[in-house]
């Protein structure tokens, strides 16, 4: 027992209580010796010293949060700015002008219409050009909507029953394909609006 | 400032008997009380940083060996729980043989009683009576003047008497 213990403080406690506690606590230290619990103590004492090492570790590198950041980033912008894995399915098209047509021919509606307005690398078409991103984007968009059901993105009246003719009025009038469109149709030869 | 692998757990184990106690004071049984001590010393391990010096290591631990169980039965209370202990028959019959947690009628009643205790009697008696701590080491572990401690101990005391003591002497 502690020694500190004066013996007039210990006389305060009935005698009969204090050899119970005093009891209970030679059993329990001696269930605590005997049970493995020292083992026990030191395998915590052993796992807090590995975590605390590791952690110890994570702060020598401050960096390291900051540069996963800016991979993550970099890997996000390859992903979706460049490589762009969400845009359309649709073929490269290298056809020019006349592949357009052709696709724009066989377009059930007008969903390519809907799709170049959305489009951020619209631009008029200029007369020469011949592969230029926006045709490659009206090809995959005409294309694309040869297989995409296009009634939720098509406004009512632009239903397919309209010929070529209807289609090609009205991509003139929606400005600005006016310049695109005309350029397209004086290389065809077609002065028709 | 210590450091992983710097001994600290081997210098600090040397006081895992008083906390031991402690913590046997203020739980049910010896299990309990092994669970208590392991957090404590967890908690100090964690804490490492806290500890300026180790001369006041004994009394960082008690510090913390308080703040560890009065934490315990708050949380006790809030989710009560009946131990085997206090189910006649039952103690005997799961427990037997593995540790010395059933305390028997009388001694049980004496933990009852200091169950009972407030808050303040209760953890100035555990100290003194189960970690046998001299009344200047209360003090300073609870940072209380020593008419304090002296008045709650007494206090304490004397309800645990009454409460445990006709009781403890029928079966003795």
């Amino acid at each position: 027992m502690n020694m500190n213990k004066p013996e007039s403080a210990k006389s305060e406690l009935p005698e009969h209580v204090r050899r119970l506690i005093d009891g209970e606590i030679e059993a329990g230290l001696d269930h605590m010796r005997k049970g493995g619990f020292d083992a026990r103590l030191k395998s915590a004492a052993d796992r807090e010293a590995v975590t605390r090492l590791r952690s110890s570790r994570r702060k020598a590198r401050p960096w390291r949060p900051a540069l996963a950041v800016v991979l993550t980033v970099v890997v996000l912008f390859l992903a979706v700015v460049v490589f762009r894995p969400f845009r359309s399915s649709a073929p490269d098209f290298s056809g020019g002008r006349d592949t357009l047509i052709a696709a724009l021919q066989k377009a059930p509606g007008l969903l390519a219409l809907h799709r170049i307005h959305a489009d951020p690398l619209y631009a008029p078409i200029p007369a020469d050009s011949g592969n230029s991103p926006l045709l490659r984007t009206l090809a995959s968009a005409v294309t694309a909507s040869a297989t995409v059901s296009a009634y939720d993105v098509r406004p009512p009246d632009l239903a397919p029953r309209y010929d070529l003719q209807k289609k090609i009025d009205i991509l003139v009038n929606e400005r600005p394909f006016e310049r695109a469109l005309a350029a397209i149709k004086s290389k065809k030869g077609d002065t028709n609006p | 400032m210590t450091t992983p692998g710097d001994g600290l757990y081997e210098k600090l184990s040397a006081f895992r008997e008083d906390i031991f106690r402690v913590c046997l004071g203020f739980s049910r049984n010896v299990a309990d009380a092994e669970d208590l001590c392991q957090d404590v010393f967890l908690k100090a391990l964690v804490r490492r940083d806290a500890l300026r010096d180790l001369g006041g290591a004994r009394i960082w631990l008690l510090r913390i060996a308080r703040t560890t169980c009065l934490d315990r039965i708050r949380r006790e209370k809030r989710r009560p729980t009946v131990s085997l202990d206090a189910v006649p028959g039952a103690a005997a019959s799961v427990t037997a043989g593995l540790s010395p947690s059933d305390p028997g009628p009388a001694l049980l009643r004496i933990k009852q009683a200091v169950g009972r205790l407030p808050r303040k009697q209760r953890e100035v008696f555990v100290l003194r009576e189960y970690a046998g701590l001299s009344y200047e080491e209360i003090v300073r572990t609870l940072g209380l003047k020593m008419g304090t401690v002296m008045s709650r101990l007494n206090r304490a005391r004397r309800a645990v008497a009454a409460e445990a003591g006709e009781e403890s002497h029928e079966h003795e």
